[in-house]
């Protein structure tokens, strides 16, 4: 597993670094976000997108980095970086056609588990860090933070991740270049999210659930939808394992 | 024997149209090195490919009797560009059962390949002399070798097949593909020649070299004679007063025919382009 860690670790310091950055434009700017809205409160355009008292709740530090980070910022690269960790993982070595090297020295269950734990590790790693920044930011600013809704956010964070982790591997098996399985996956995510617009299919709509609506709003995790997540994930991977298994290089 | 292939098939397309491997037989003793020539096309790679798991075979079966894993090396040579020599070699020693990295760093301060230089930055004969290398300090009883040197000059070139040559010295088998003759004949002691997914010939080298001659007609000498030969042999030269055919010595002889010996190329066309493809009337030598 040591070589596909190294190969990972561009893309894993990359999406680090970017998740990072994306954090500290909001993180620091509270008061001027704040600021920012009380000027549009006259607005009579503005009312119909935000709703009434929510600037006032914005002036609240937990609301404010929630609201923020798990719903907004973070939330919505989730799914872009679990696909962007998986894309690669068997595509590039078909591509390249090093897949021979590694077949012939490893069986095709040894070089699956392999890449597939290393990538699924890497994509738990990075949520874990993207959901723990904000308790971490409050920690060094001295900030109250409720971990309560930390935790469950959190979860919610790695499961979504690890779902879209494993549509990029699925992919991945299937094709024998780079470009179809990032095309794919990230054609399948604005899929399922157009057609989660309509009534009765809503549940094929991952954002609700990756933007943390229910752990925000409620304060308690969407559990049948995270059943969902990790059955789909499961067939995903079983799927994946007999394409990568029946794969001809 | 290490390797038995057996009525092997491997058809791609729709409908199966492409006969890739068509029913190829045959089998490689411990400490042979074994060639398997055919032109580009011929079903050489596939044969390989399925040997080694990474097709999967229509019908036939493949026995391998060997303890260790088979190595390869492909015929792209396909290594990690993006990866220092040094690293490839950690690589190939964390992924690789019994793998020698003593042996290995031997081969490669043989070659002179730089241990910091990018693998990308390799020149063709430095890459295929890295995967040489890390393929030789393996632990395997069976070395695939297909089309290896392609591409390369004639000094590297000559040191590989020394190299793959000097396997059996130290208990190896060797499989080797090529369709370059001149190779063949240097380094294997059986062969086996392939073309469009079908072993034509096999056996070992010398004796397919001599039980191939060529043959002269007169033109006018017998029309019959000339019509059989043209069945029976591959009409390789037709001049305004004689055609020359390549046929089975014993044919020759058999006939009271004068023959004469013919180089291994001569051998090798005869019997890869004396096959029509079906539907066509058989020219096959006999």
């Amino acid at each position: 597993m040591a070589k596909e860690f190294y190969d990972l670790r561009v893309r894993a310091i990359t999406v680090l670094a970017i998740t990072i950055i994306l954090f500290f434009v909001i993180a620091p700017f509270q008061k001027l976000s704040v600021s920012m809205l009380e000027g549009y409160t006259d607005n009579p355009a503005m009312e119909k997108f935000m709703p009434k008292g929510f600037t006032e709740r914005l002036k609240e530090w937990n609301f404010y980095i929630n609201s923020q980070w798990y719903g907004k910022n973070f939330g919505q690269i989730i799914p872009i970086i679990g696909i962007i960790i998986a894309f690669p993982l068997f595509s590039r070595e078909f591509e390249s056609g090093t897949i021979a090297f590694l077949l012939v020295r490893r069986s095709r269950r040894d070089v699956f588990i392999s890449k597939f734990l290393a990538g699924l590790l890497v994509t738990a790693c990075v949520m874990f860090v993207g959901s723990s920044l904000p308790p971490l930011y409050s920690l060094i600013m001295s900030k109250n933070y409720d971990l309560d809704l930390y935790f469950k956010a959190m979860l919610q964070s790695v499961f979504a991740g690890v779902l879209w982790y494993n549509v990029g591997m699925f992919f991945s098996t299937i094709f024998r270049d780079q470009v179809k399985p990032i095309l794919a996956s990230l054609g399948i995510l604005a899929l399922t999210t157009t057609v989660g617009f309509l009534k009765g299919l809503r549940f094929l709509n991952t954002y609700p659930y990756v933007l943390c609506s229910k752990v925000l709003e409620s304060g308690t995790i969407d559990v049948p939808y995270t059943i969902g997540v990790v059955a789909v994930s499961i067939v995903l991977v079983v799927f994946s394992y007999g394409a990568f298994k029946n794969s001809e290089v | 024997m290490i390797l038995k292939v057996e009525n092997l098939r491997k058809y791609f397309g729709k409908k199966n149209i492409i006969r890739a491997v068509d029913g190829a037989s045959f089998e490689i003793e411990r400490g042979d090195v074994f060639a398997l020539l055919g032109l580009n096309g011929a079903g050489k790679t596939t044969t390989i490919k399925c040997i080694l798991d990474l097709c999967k075979r229509d019908t036939g079966e493949i026995i391998y009797n060997g303890r260790d894993k088979i190595a390869y090396v492909p015929e792209g040579k396909e290594l990690y560009g993006s990866y220092k020599v040094k690293k490839m070699i950690e690589v190939a020693k964390h992924i690789t059962e019994g793998f020698d990295i003593d042996k290995c760093l031997e081969f490669i301060s043989e070659f002179g390949i730089p241990l910091d230089e990018k693998v990308s930055s390799l020149s063709n004969g430095q890459a295929t002399q890295l995967y040489l290398a890390l393929v030789l300090s393996q632990r395997a009883e069976l070395y695939i070798f297909d089309e290896p040197t392609w591409g390369l000059d004639p000094v590297i070139r000559n040191k590989i097949l020394d190299t793959i040559k000097s396997i059996p010295l130290n208990g190896g088998t060797v499989f080797y593909t090529s369709h370059i003759l001149g190779e063949v004949e240097r380094v294997a002691d059986k062969i086996a020649i392939m073309h469009k997914g079908k072993i034509l010939e096999i056996g070992f080298l010398d004796d397919i070299k001599g039980s191939y001659c060529a043959v002269s007609i007169e033109k006018m000498q017998s029309k019959s004679r000339s019509e059989e030969l043209g069945t029976y042999g591959y009409l390789y030269k037709s001049t305004e007063s004689e055609d020359i055919y390549i046929v089975k010595k014993d044919y020759a002889q058999e006939r009271n025919l004068d023959f004469q010996p013919i180089p291994f190329e001569l051998t090798f066309e005869a019997l890869v382009l004396g096959q029509k493809d079906q539907g066509e009337e058989s020219n096959e030598v006999r």
